[in-house]
């Protein structure tokens, strides 16, 4: 599902024009942006949450050349999702097999 | 910080940024978790733009064990939800730490010249190597040895007055290093007297046992060679200065390495002479060794130096006079970048949040600690390395510092001992782990 399929799925449950639903769509992405860029974390009940995991640094090397590369940390976007969801994800696997 | 937002915090904030109702919001923000959830049910993949994308994945069974009952069970297939943020949030999350940039170590360097050397400046590039190893293990071991970086760069630059903020017992040292230096500067003028005839002689390339390599000079490639090797000098003095623990540990390895390599060769020649022409690829390294040595002032005898420097004979020193001037203007091309930071160090006045003058003498009360001498006057606990640098003739063992001790501590310095500045930290993170696991052997 592309991001326009999205608008237009929101748009058929949320009685909203196209042009205001899309501009909605991305405030709600900025906020959550937003909070995860301060280092918060987002819970979304029913769905999971949205937290920023921090990488170790770690020494990486190229397989190519033998070079050895010192790669620093960073923090990243991360989403784990909650319980009601993984409930959801464990009779949706037995569904389909 | 670490907040945690619920989703009635998303809610607040759409209803007033994008001005309107909360129960639309609401409505809205369930929605769009809701399309999400349902759209992934039915195997879809969802993008939206500006965010990332959701998928599920599926997850082949695999073994494993209960850890209570020691059983053997197997997970079945699953699917699990992932979310690939896009680059913008990637970017956007990452700011705080976005100043790091990956740096290549030590061990690709060798491979880079060694691949070097089958272009067709061998011989430079393998006198160029070795001397840069002596050098970036130079640089290594100054940083390490934060204990005072002045000394050496004012020997190594020749110009500069002792530094003030010297200790007195080092200076004694000092002088001694000082004095061989200048009577090894002297040997090496009379050396460069020689007229190029010394460049078209056969260099002995250093012998280092990893990499036996001689080549003939060509004298064309002088000016390259001197160009590639300033740029390459003062990159190795860039990264060197940033390299992490590892590195170090590695390169104190080939240090160590190289001392004892050295102390034989001053055995030898003590038996010697230093006659046979073998000897003398042995003398350059000696020559060059103990150049840096004198620069660096590895707690060597001096003794050791001037016999290496006393025992070269006229013949190796002519057809070392080309390796010698290599050691030389590498001395000085490596002396340049420091000055400046010297330069940098003096004239940057340090905000001095205490109002005390530095350096300043603290004597040890009990409850007083290393880390907390570091806290008070530089912000940050991690700094304490050096302090432990300048004191560490006065303190055996950092976590158990005697009662009464008199430590100096010397000035904050805005390019090191920053709080903010989360390089600084970085570095003194890693000098801390080093000077951990040598107190560990």
């Amino acid at each position: 599902m592309k991001n326009k399929d999205f608008i237009q799925k929101i748009q058929q449950t949320v009685s909203t024009n196209g042009e205001r639903t899309a501009e909605l769509v991305e405030m709600t992405t900025s906020i959550i942006a937003k909070i995860l860029s301060e280092g918060d974390s987002l819970a979304i009940k029913g769905f999971g949450t949205f937290e920023v995991k921090k990488k170790e640094e770690r020494v990486s090397v190229n397989p190519a050349t033998g070079n050895r590369w010192m790669i620093p940390p960073k923090l990243v976007p991360g989403f784990k999702p909650g319980t009601t969801m993984k409930d959801k994800l464990k009779t949706y696997s037995s569904h389909e097999y | 910080m670490n907040t945690k937002f619920l989703l009635q915090d998303l809610i607040d904030q759409l209803s007033e940024q994008g001005n309107i109702k909360k129960k639309d919001a609401e409505e809205f923000v369930k929605a769009f978790f809701k399309i999400i959830e349902d759209a992934l049910f039915q195997g879809e993949i969802v993008k939206i733009n500006g965010f990332g994308i959701f998928k599920l994945v599926k997850v082949e069974p695999r073994k494993s064990v209960n850890v209570s009952t020691g059983q053997e069970i197997e997970i079945k297939e699953h699917f699990k939800i992932t979310f690939t943020p896009e680059q913008t949030i990637k970017e956007l999350v990452n700011i705080p730490l976005s100043h790091l940039e990956p740096v290549q170590l030590d061990g690709g360097t060798e491979k880079d010249s060694l691949k070097d050397d089958q272009s067709d400046t061998e011989e430079n590039v393998v006198i160029e190597q070795s001397v840069e190893e002596y050098i970036s293990s130079d640089l290594i071991e100054e940083h390490t040895e934060y204990i005072d970086p002045q000394p050496s760069r004012t020997i190594k630059s020749k110009s500069m007055t002792p530094n003030e903020r010297e200790t007195p017992n080092r200076k004694d040292s000092e002088k001694n290093s000082n004095t061989d230096n200048s009577r090894y500067t002297d040997n090496k003028r009379s050396n460069e007297n020689i007229p190029s005839n010394g460049i078209k002689k056969p260099i002995p390339a250093p012998q280092r046992p990893s990499r036996p390599s001689y080549q003939k000079p060509k004298p064309s490639m002088g000016n390259v060679f001197w160009i590639i090797l300033l740029v390459i000098v003062s990159s190795l003095g860039i990264w060197a200065f940033w390299s992490n623990r590892e590195a170090m540990k590695e390169k104190q390895r080939k240090m160590t390495a190289l001392e004892q390599f050295d102390s034989t060769v001053y055995e030898e020649g003590d038996e010697k002479d230093f006659d046979v022409t073998v000897d003398d690829s042995l003398s350059v390294e000696a020559e060059i060794a103990a150049k840096i040595d004198s620069i660096s002032k590895v707690d060597k005898p001096v003794k050791h130096k001037e016999d290496g420097n006393v025992k070269v004979n006229p013949k190796s020193t002519v057809k070392m006079g080309t390796a010698k001037q290599t050691a030389k203007q590498i001395a000085k091309q490596t002396a340049i970048p420091k000055v400046s930071t010297t330069v940098k160090r003096k004239t940057v006045v340090i905000p001095n949040t205490t109002g005390v003058a530095f350096p300043l003498t603290v004597t040890m009360e009990k409850g007083d600690r290393l880390t907390m001498l570091a806290l008070k006057y530089y912000g940050n606990k991690v700094f304490w390395v050096y302090i432990y640098a300048a004191n560490r003739k006065l303190i055996p063992n950092p976590n158990n510092v005697p009662l009464g001790t008199k430590i100096r501590i010397p000035s904050p310095d805005p390019s090191r001992t920053d709080p903010n500045n989360p390089e600084c930290i970085f570095t003194a993170k890693a000098l801390q782990t080093k000077i951990m696991s040598m107190l560990e052997n």
